[in-house]
């Protein structure tokens, strides 16, 4: 759905793009990472064709960035950051205008109850608030249909209820059989959504992975240990497991101990290791490497 | 298009656009005669008492005639009427530019001309009909108040020909609102070039070839249109059509949502 070639945008002397190369499959939601200031935005506004590349090859929805003149042409649904409405509209006529469509086909009624906005479709944009602007920001890019949407940032300023509210809307674009790209530097919204991402930094592509894929490719598992009561963590026993070949660290804290280990599928070592030592375990788990990690360890190697 | 029309109607009516437009224009086409005829008299009997005059003396002095009542309101409509619209109606393209409101309209494929020319169509029609209303009003007003002097068609030659100028000042403010991106900037140059258009080709003696012409074939109230008219008004029309490629064709050049804008 999404091609980008060696993409590069100058400022005024300021690069904010790279030469950065991107891939987004159809019927996926692609998570687009990155700090603030990476060029998320900026690819964003050249994606949605609101933006012209100084260099570089794009092609949204099977056409050629440089060979459109009009951002409508690319036919893809987009949400800016900050969608901005005419605060003396309506939502109903808002969206009435932007499809060209007076409410006869009842497509607009539809998009009103499917963001939830059925009811305070008569009130005034200008008097909504920006979880409701955001949801009518989505309805607006579903308006004509399209089968790509790109969203900046469309949950970031959002309280946990709007959060999820427009991730709601977002899974069920997919399901919906529609292909999602939104940026954002929320990374729980990425894991709880996302089936790939593409991370940014300084105006180029760091990594494009799978997010499942990313989860257990990079990451050194972390076995999360808590002994019952009876036996207490004594020094040996921890420096017994130090030892273990394929154990990275062991780190203590007053219940419990964490060991950090080369690679998936040590736990019955560990377990075996625990027996021996007559260790008994209140709770014993494989940590979910956080993609947060990953980012800042990313970010740290850069 | 028809949707384009109809919020431009929604918003020249829910942002009040159209009251101040046409209670500013009938404010000064009502209180011109207002003060021909009862103030200014009595301020200048006040000063001349000193003197030993008389109010008919006063009277005498002043032309105090409809003609002269509608003529001067007509000037009145170019020196403030100007500015009036040029403020009220800066943002008409600069503010969607400078708020992004025009994003959303352009990636579900609304089109530049379309959007220009429904602003066009909608304040187009609106400041054609507000100087011929303020005009009739004035006409009637100042009737009741001295003689009618004049029949109604020079009025409504008067106030279509005022009405075709401002389509001048209004493409010159959509033009400006393009490339300046900013409504205040706008209405400045705006400003600058009805004025500047006005004094130097009255200057350079040419003025009755350019839109400024219009204004002053206005006030002459002639009943009906003469063919010294053909000049102004085709001059308008290209100067008009100008500007309207040229805003067309610098809102395709603009790069939108970007934070440098």
């Amino acid at each position: 759905m999404i091609v980008v070639d060696c993409l590069k945008k100058d400022f005024k002397g300021f690069q904010a793009l790279k030469g950065l190369d991107m891939h987004v499959e159809p019927g996926e939601i692609y998570g687009f990472i990155g700090q603030n200031g990476a060029g998320k935005s900026t690819a964003i506004n050249i994606l949605a064709g609101l933006s012209r590349p100084t260099a570089g090859r794009c092609i949204v929805n099977g056409q050629d960035i440089a060979d459109t003149n009009h951002p409508g042409d690319l036919k893809i649904g987009y949400l800016p950051e900050d969608p901005k409405f005419y605060s003396w509209m309506t939502a109903r006529e808002t969206l009435e205008y932007l499809s060209d469509d007076e409410g006869k086909s009842g497509r607009v009624l539809e998009i009103l109850r499917w963001t939830g906005l059925a009811d305070a479709s008569n009130r005034r944009v200008g008097g909504y608030s920006r979880g409701m602007k955001q949801r009518l920001g989505i309805g607006a890019a579903l308006i004509r249909n399209p089968k790509l949407f790109i969203f900046d940032e469309p949950s970031s300023a959002l309280d946990p209820e709007g959060r999820s509210e427009v991730l709601r809307l977002i899974e069920d674009l997919k399901r919906m059989g529609k292909t999602v790209l939104f940026s954002t530097h929320i990374l729980d919204d990425v894991e709880r959504i996302c089936d790939r991402i593409g991370m940014i930094s300084a105006g180029q592509m760091v990594f494009e992975k799978k997010l499942a894929f990313l989860q257990t490719e990079n990451a050194q598992p972390v076995y999360d240990v808590t002994p019952s009561c009876l036996t207490p963590i004594n020094a040996s026993l921890l420096d017994g497991l130090q030892q273990l070949a394929g154990v990275v660290s062991v780190t203590e804290s007053s219940t419990s101990f964490s060991v950090r280990v080369m690679k998936n599928s040590f736990a019955g070592q560990l377990m075996r290791f625990l027996a021996e030592h007559e260790i008994n375990v209140d709770y014993f788990a494989l940590r979910k490497t956080r993609l947060e990690d990953l980012f800042l360890q990313e970010v740290n190697m850069k | 298009m028809r949707l384009a029309i109809k919020k431009e109607l929604r918003y020249a009516l829910r942002t009040g656009r159209i009251i101040i437009l046409l209670a500013s224009f009938l404010f000064f086409a009502l209180l011109t005669p207002v003060m021909l005829n009862v103030v200014l008299p009595q301020v200048l009997s006040s000063q001349f008492a000193e003197q030993d005059t008389q109010a008919q003396d006063v009277s005498d002095i002043m032309d105090m005639t409809q003609i002269g009542c509608i003529q001067s309101y007509m000037g009145d409509v170019f020196e403030i009427g100007i500015i009036i619209i040029s403020f009220t109606l800066c943002g008409l393209l600069a503010s969607e530019i400078q708020d992004n409101t025009l994003v959303l309209p352009l990636c579900s494929g609304k089109r530049f001309g379309r959007i220009v020319g429904a602003k066009l169509l909608v304040f187009g029609i609106l400041l054609l009909l507000i100087p011929v209303v303020s005009l009739l009003a004035d006409y009637i007003y100042s009737g009741f108040l001295f003689d009618y002097e004049i029949g109604i068609l020079p009025i409504l030659c008067g106030g279509l020909l005022q009405g075709i100028y401002m389509q001048f000042l209004l493409a010159c403010l959509l033009m400006w609102g393009a490339f300046m991106r900013k409504p205040i900037p706008a209405g400045f140059l705006t400003l600058a070039t009805a004025y500047g258009v006005h004094f130097i080709t009255s200057l350079l003696q040419i003025q009755q070839w350019t839109p400024s012409g219009l204004l002053v074939e206005a006030q002459r109230l002639a009943p009906g249109f003469t063919p010294s008219l053909l000049i102004p008004l085709a001059v308008s029309v290209l100067a008009i059509a100008l500007m309207i490629f040229f805003t067309v064709s610098q809102l395709k050049r603009i790069e939108w949502n970007t934070r440098t804008t």
